[in-house]
């Protein structure tokens, strides 16, 4: 794994964390400890993003905003294997 | 709304062309236990259920599926895209390749394409949701089998990782339906559609006479 696909992967394991602690917490809005769970793995999982973001480019559309050329567009896309 | 991350949900790196493993998968997109019904029928029972919770799970659950979409249509693809003439003839797969060539075509595995005919959204909550439950078993079926017949470890990590998935869908469901439950009488949840006949004052004819603020389910007191 080269050290973009291991940051990516970060960014990865903490959304799914927090994807998965959100479905548990839409039955249980009010069970605290989910709670708990789910802002710290969040906060984790904006801090992988903004790592990742600020070496390899945009992942949404709004952190494409400042740069010298619109690099939403650049390779690899999430579907391509890099050669 | 929908706002694309550019990302996929698990990692997926296929080292190794293999058409008959992309024929079987292939189901897994546009076939009837596939991904893209699960969000289709999700994000479509979402508009006539009435309660917080399960809108929500709706949204959620039927978003994370758009994801897996996307991680199955990346398997094909990544199964295909360098295939040879001679790899297309020999596996099969020239019946597919004549119309799609090695492009990601929603169709079940036989040569179905992707129909709403194999899902619903009956706008009755307890319809819906027994719908749902149904839905993830037979994805994991899907992926079961898929596991049964794909040998590449590249591949069946992320196999695994998608029928897991479901399985927990499954779990989520399951708390759905008793959220629906429990905003009903116990005595008969048939007794009216809360998808229908709350926001029409349509009650079904042996409720006729009750006024809506005494309907069993409404003791949560919220009004519409």
């Amino acid at each position: 794994m080269n050290e973009r696909e291991k940051m990516l992967m970060a960014v990865q394991q903490y959304h799914f964390a927090m994807e998965d602690a959100g479905l548990y917490l839409d039955s249980h809005p009010e069970d605290m400890k989910a709670l708990a769970y789910f802002n710290k793995i969040s906060e984790l999982c904006k801090q992988a993003m903004a790592d990742y973001e600020a070496k390899f480019g945009p992942l949404t559309i709004a952190s494409a905003a400042g740069t010298e050329r619109w690099t939403w567009i650049d390779s690899p896309w999430p579907w391509e294997m890099e050669d | 709304m929908w706002e694309y991350q550019k990302m996929l949900a698990h990692p997926i790196k296929i080292k190794n062309t293999d058409a008959k493993a992309a024929q079987v998968i292939m189901s897994q997109l546009g076939g009837p236990n596939g991904e893209m019904g699960a969000s289709t029928r999700y994000l479509n029972q979402r508009y006539t259920m009435p309660y917080d919770k399960v809108k929500a799970m709706l949204t959620d659950i039927g978003t994370e599926e758009l994801g897996h979409a996307e991680m199955v249509a990346t398997l094909i693809h990544q199964l295909t895209r360098d295939l040879s003439m001679d790899e297309i003839k020999a596996s099969g797969f020239d019946t597919y390749f004549v119309d799609h060539t090695v492009g990601v075509f929603p169709q079940a595995a036989g040569g179905t394409p992707f129909s709403t005919a194999t899902l619903q959204v009956t706008g009755d909550p307890i319809a819906d949701l027994m719908e749902d439950l149904a839905a993830e078993q037979k994805a994991r079926v899907s992926y079961d089998n898929i596991l049964r017949l794909v040998d590449d470890p590249d591949v069946r990590n992320v196999i695994k990782f998608l029928r897991e998935r479901e399985i927990v869908h499954f779990q989520r469901f399951g708390d759905s339906l008793g959220v629906v439950q429990d905003n009903l009488n116990s005595k008969n949840f048939y007794a009216f559609n809360p998808g229908f006949d709350r926001s029409q004052g349509n009650m079904p004819g042996n409720m006729q006479g009750n006024m809506p603020g005494n309907m069993p389910g409404n003791q949560t007191g919220k009004k519409r």
